[in-house]
Formats: C-alpha cells, sequence, structure tokens
C-alpha cells in the first residue's frame, strides 16, 4: 500500500508535516442525558502525530462516545478536549470537524445518492475549493487507495465492502485534516480486506505523519497499531490488549 | 392534479385543496425523516445544522416544483385544450400541495437535525 506516498505529493504532504498534531484529553467524562453514570469518566491523554492507536473494549465501555467527544461531536460534560492548545469548547465545532479531523466509519457512511468521485470530491468543496480543482485531487486520492477510473464514476452500491470503505479513506483525506479517526472501520471487512485497510491506515500515520485513532473490536487491529488503549467501564487504559478487551 | 382532472373538480373545491395540502406535506416529509442519516453524515463533516437544513429543504422544494411542472407540461402536450380548462383546478391542487411540502419540510428539516449529532448517531446504532 505504498500508493498513498504517490499520491501526496506537495499541497497535502508539506501542509501536514508544518501541522504538528496537537489532540489531548483533560480529565473528560461524558455523561448521557437521563444515564445513570458516565459513559466516559476522568481520561486524560494525549495523542500524537505518526502514529496509530486503536482503542478497544468490551461493547458499552464508552469507547465510541471517547471518540465522538475527540471528533467535537458533543462537548464532554466535565473535562475537556484540547486541540492546538485550545479547549474545542472555545472553538466552532463545525469547523473543527470540517478542517481538522475526518471519520470513518464501519457502515461506511458515503452518499448513495453520489458517485465515488462526488462523495470524495464533497469534503473539498465544503473547504471552499472548486471542483474544478477538487476533482484531480480526489482522483489522486482514489487511486491512492486502489480504486480504478473506472470505479469512481459509479454508486457506492456498486462497490464492495473493502472498496466502499477505501472510498471512505480517500474522502477522509480529502480535506486538510491532520486526525483519522476510525469507529469500528474493519468491522464489515473480511480479513484481506481488513488487513487492507491497516496497510493503508498505518501508512498514513507512519510516512504521512496522520494521527490515526481507531476504535475496534478486532484485536488484530488492535496488535497492528502503535499504541493499544484498553476501555472498560469508561475508564482508558494502555497497556497489551488481550482476548478479553474485545468482549 | 390526476385526481383533479379525472373527476372534472372545479376550482376552489376545499376537499382537493385539502387532500393536496395533506399529500404534499405527507410525502416530502417522509423523505426527510429518511435523510437523517445523509443529515447526521453532513454534520459530522462539519456543515452547519442552517446549512443542512437549507440543503433538505430546498432538495424537496425543487423536486416538488419537478414534478408539478412535468404534470403540467404532459398535461399540456397531450390535451392544450384540457390543460387551458383546468389551469384554475390545476392551480388550486397546486398551490395547497406547494404550501404542504414547503411547511412539512421545513418542520421535519429542523426535527432531523435538532438532536445533539451525538444523539442521533447513537439512535442510528
Amino acid at each position: 500500500m505504498s500508493k498513498i506516498e504517490d499520491v501526496e505529493e506537495g499541497f497535502y504532504t508539506w501542509e501536514r508535516r508544518e501541522n504538528m498534531v496537537n489532540l489531548a484529553l483533560k480529565n473528560v467524562s461524558y455523561t448521557y442525558k437521563n444515564a445513570p453514570k458516565p459513559a466516559v469518566s476522568g481520561i486524560s491523554y494525549q495523542f500524537e502525530e505518526g502514529r496509530v492507536y486503536a482503542i478497544v473494549g468490551p461493547s458499552g465501555s464508552g469507547k465510541s462516545t471517547l471518540l465522538s467527544l475527540l471528533a467535537g461531536l458533543d462537548l464532554p460534560t466535565d473535562g475537556e478536549v484540547v486541540f492546538d492548545g485550545e479547549s474545542l469548547a472555545g472553538l466552532n465545532l463545525d469547523r473543527y470537524r470540517r478542517e481538522s479531523i475526518s471519520m470513518i466509519f464501519q457502515a461506511f457512511h458515503l452518499f448513495p445518492l453520489l458517485t465515488v468521485m462526488e462523495n470524495v470530491c464533497f469534503p473539498m468543496e465544503l473547504c471552499g475549493i472548486t471542483p474544478k480543482d477538487a476533482k484531480p485531487r480526489a482522483q489522486a486520492l482514489l487511486e491512492g487507495v486502489g480504486i480504478t477510473k473506472e470505479q469512481m464514476n459509479r454508486f457506492p452500491s456498486k462497490l464492495s465492502g473493502g472498496e466502499r470503505q477505501r472510498v471512505a479513506i480517500a474522502r477522509s483525506l480529502a480535506s486538510s485534516a491532520k486526525i483519522i479517526l476510525g469507529d469500528e472501520p474493519t468491522g464489515n471487512l473480511d480479513s484481506a480486506n481488513t488487513q487492507n485497510i491497516i496497510d493503508i491506515l498505518c501508512s498514513l500515520a507512519h510516512e504521512k505523519g496522520y494521527c490515526v485513532i481507531i476504535v475496534t473490536h478486532d484485536l488484530e487491529v488492535a496488535r497492528a497499531a502503535d499504541v493499544a488503549l484498553r476501555m472498560r467501564d469508561g475508564e482508558l487504559r494502555e497497556g497489551i490488549v488481550s482476548g478479553e478487551d474485545s468482549k | 392534479m390526476e385526481i383533479a382532472r379525472g373527476r372534472g373538480l372545479k376550482h376552489g373545491d376545499k376537499d382537493v385543496g385539502v387532500v393536496e395540502l395533506l399529500v404534499g406535506m405527507f410525502g416530502h416529509s417522509i423523505v426527510i425523516m429518511q435523510s437523517a442519516r445523509d443529515a447526521v453524515l453532513l454534520r459530522v463533516l462539519g456543515v452547519t445544522k442552517k446549512r443542512v437544513r437549507c440543503m433538505l429543504v430546498l432538495g424537496q422544494v425543487f423536486l416538488c416544483l419537478t414534478g408539478v411542472l412535468i404534470v403540467a407540461g404532459g398535461l399540456c402536450l397531450y390535451s392544450p385544450g384540457l390543460f387551458l380548462k383546468s389551469s384554475d383546478t390545476l392551480a388550486a391542487c397546486f398551490v395547497p400541495y406547494f404550501i404542504g411540502c414547503v411547511l412539512s419540510v421545513s418542520i421535519a428539516a429542523v426535527q432531523v437535525t435538532r438532536h445533539r449529532i451525538l444523539e442521533l448517531l447513537q439512535v442510528r446504532e
């Protein structure tokens, strides 16, 4: 999966290297409305660029909630998420999501009525890039994740699961975001496609300096990450991942 | 409008107006409610709440107008005389239909975007 490096000549590469990732959790807690106890409880952690983090834990342990807080989908009920030295509470969250992070999901979440190419162009257009400029960049990104020119004009429903997830990764690279957040990105894929996606994400972190944070049940994904974090009962622990963590 | 032509209804018929209003409200709001997933995804991608609402409403209003124009154009091609004769009835059908569409999609667009994104994602799961 070294194709990525061919894609990100110029614009994307230097922009990421100029900007250091600085994402931290400071005593973060989150309690859902009417929930008896917090989903995330008093977590502090500092994420660094150029590394792949896997957050593993049983269902209901709060890992997806934590990822959502990092993505600025909501603010913590206690503590703060700090990006580039500023608390997310003081930032425009829409802009933060648009420009600073990108997400990939288990269910891909591509727009069904847009073609593959249009799906990848869309975040660039949100950032003010004209469709004329967006198209060649989108094409390069898609080629980088192994999508052929013919597939670029298809609708997502005509692609396999692995291909759709690669399109979702290309879309996540389309914005100027330095952080990629994956919510079970390999959850719907077979082992060959899982390995393919892991390779792409690792090469983005190690060769391009992205900070990749993945929530997963898959221990193989966790083992491939640079740092494995375990969540249990809303608390985060760094360390060796065992079979217990995926139950 | 098909109903209006078939039954030869007259201009100002309140029943037709009410039916058209309900059809406009129900049909288009259902489509918006089904677009909830796309609305969440747009919010995740950083599109503002206001812009998502505009996108949803304008999309449906465009569809509504396109549908009306196609039906009116089809009727005009099929029988220009009939089209002219029933233009009042057509207008009486179109106006409540359009109002129903705009009202309901506006409400539905607010409804699908008013919650916090995290809550919406939890619902989707």
